[in-house]
């Protein structure tokens, strides 16, 4: 399976967990997931994952203004957020343990 | 491709979205391709403007949206009101125009002052007066305004020659209850302004005489009678017809000079 397609299942909860960390921007959140590892993640579904997160209100977001160039869109965690991040680190965490204990077999 | 570009053509695949999301989103893309360095190469760093476009719906959950509802919610909110307020307007120029080329507040007032000897049709549904070469000849209609604005009186304008050489005379505005008699004085006619609800009086009065060119036949019709006016820019000619038809007849015999009786 391409790395980029099983990231993709991911990115929600890498997005959540790389914003629970402190608030942050669209640019910064594609640095911290590129330097943890998510580099074949398009910018695009980035994006559209942050999106989808601010509507189903598990993100709310500030403009502020930045150096260089236009405001900047500053996202941190609801407390719904929190939960999400929580059950689906939770899952994720069952599934790699039953996914490890297979490969040791 | 400059990110300008860039921006230009991911805006033109999002063109379906709400005017405020897509804008957000565009903002957003703005603020991104900012950051990046100046030598990136935007298509192999962010994919083809297509592509970028249909990751972030794919991401986003945003489908494509059809229909004039989402037409109209693409739309920005102040062209929306400046395009509805612009057809509203020209909708009331339009309207306002119509009106005035229709407006026709002249009616027959209901007094008619025939010329002497008039008498009526054995139907009696019309009245004649029998054509006396150099008899003095008067025929009068009253007209009333009975719009709510000011028109101007320009004359009677009868389209065909008629068997008599009159001249048009006018009176003062009279209340109707004046009516049954014949208005006086008279005045030489001259284009006034008839306001809401006033009454006046326009008089034809000379001798009986035939010119050349009169119409075929031997009867003339002076009913319904032909006054010219103006309102605003427009000026037109009504027919102001009267309850009962009026003809000026021939007798037997009588020779036009010139004309074909």
């Amino acid at each position: 399976m391409e790395q980029a397609q099983l990231l993709k299942g991911v990115l929600e909860l890498a997005v959540l967990a790389v914003i629970a960390r402190g608030e942050t921007y669209g640019y910064e959140i594609l640095s911290t997931l590129e330097h943890a590892g998510f580099d074949g993640v398009g910018d695009a579904s980035v994006y559209g994952t942050l999106r989808r997160l601010e509507q189903a209100g598990h993100l709310e977001s500030r403009l502020a203004a930045s150096n260089n160039g236009p405001a900047r869109k500053y996202y941190s965690v609801t407390s719904s957020g929190a939960e999400q991040l929580q059950a689906g680190t939770d899952t994720w965490g069952r599934i790699n343990g039953a996914l490890e204990r297979l490969v040791e077999q | 491709m400059t990110p300008d570009e860039y921006l230009q053509d991911v805006g033109y695949r999002l063109i379906d979205l709400p005017w405020s999301m897509r804008r957000d989103l565009l903002a957003e893309l703005r603020s991104h391709l900012d950051e990046l360095p100046a030598e990136t190469d935007l298509r192999s760093r962010l994919g083809a403007p297509e592509q970028y476009a249909a990751d972030l719906r794919a991401a986003a959950g945003l489908e494509r949206r059809r229909g004039v509802i989402a037409f109209i919610r693409a739309r920005r909110p102040r062209n929306l009101i400046l395009a509805v307020a612009t057809l509203t307007v020209a909708g009331l120029v339009i309207g306002v125009v119509v009106w005035i080329q229709s407006y026709q507040p002249l009616a027959f007032a209901g007094a008619t002052y025939l010329p002497a000897d008039t008498k009526g049709s054995p139907a009696g549904d019309s009245e004649y007066v029998v054509y006396r070469e150099g008899r003095s000849f008067r025929f009068g209609i009253t007209i009333q305004n009975t719009g709510r604005f000011t028109v101007r009186v320009l004359g009677v304008a009868y389209p065909a020659v008629f068997p008599f050489s009159a001249r048009l005379l006018m009176s003062t505005p009279a209340p109707p209850s004046k009516l049954h008699v014949f208005p006086g004085p008279l005045a030489a006619f001259h284009p006034f302004d008839l306001h809401p609800g006033e009454i006046s009086s326009l008089i034809l009065k000379g001798v009986y005489a035939c010119h050349s060119g009169e119409g075929p036949g031997n009867s003339w019709t002076l009913d319904p009678v032909p006054v010219r006016y103006s309102f605003l820019w427009r000026t037109a000619t009504t027919s102001i017809p009267l309850h009962s038809r009026l003809a000026i007849t021939l007798p037997d015999g009588c020779d036009i000079p010139g004309g074909t009786p």
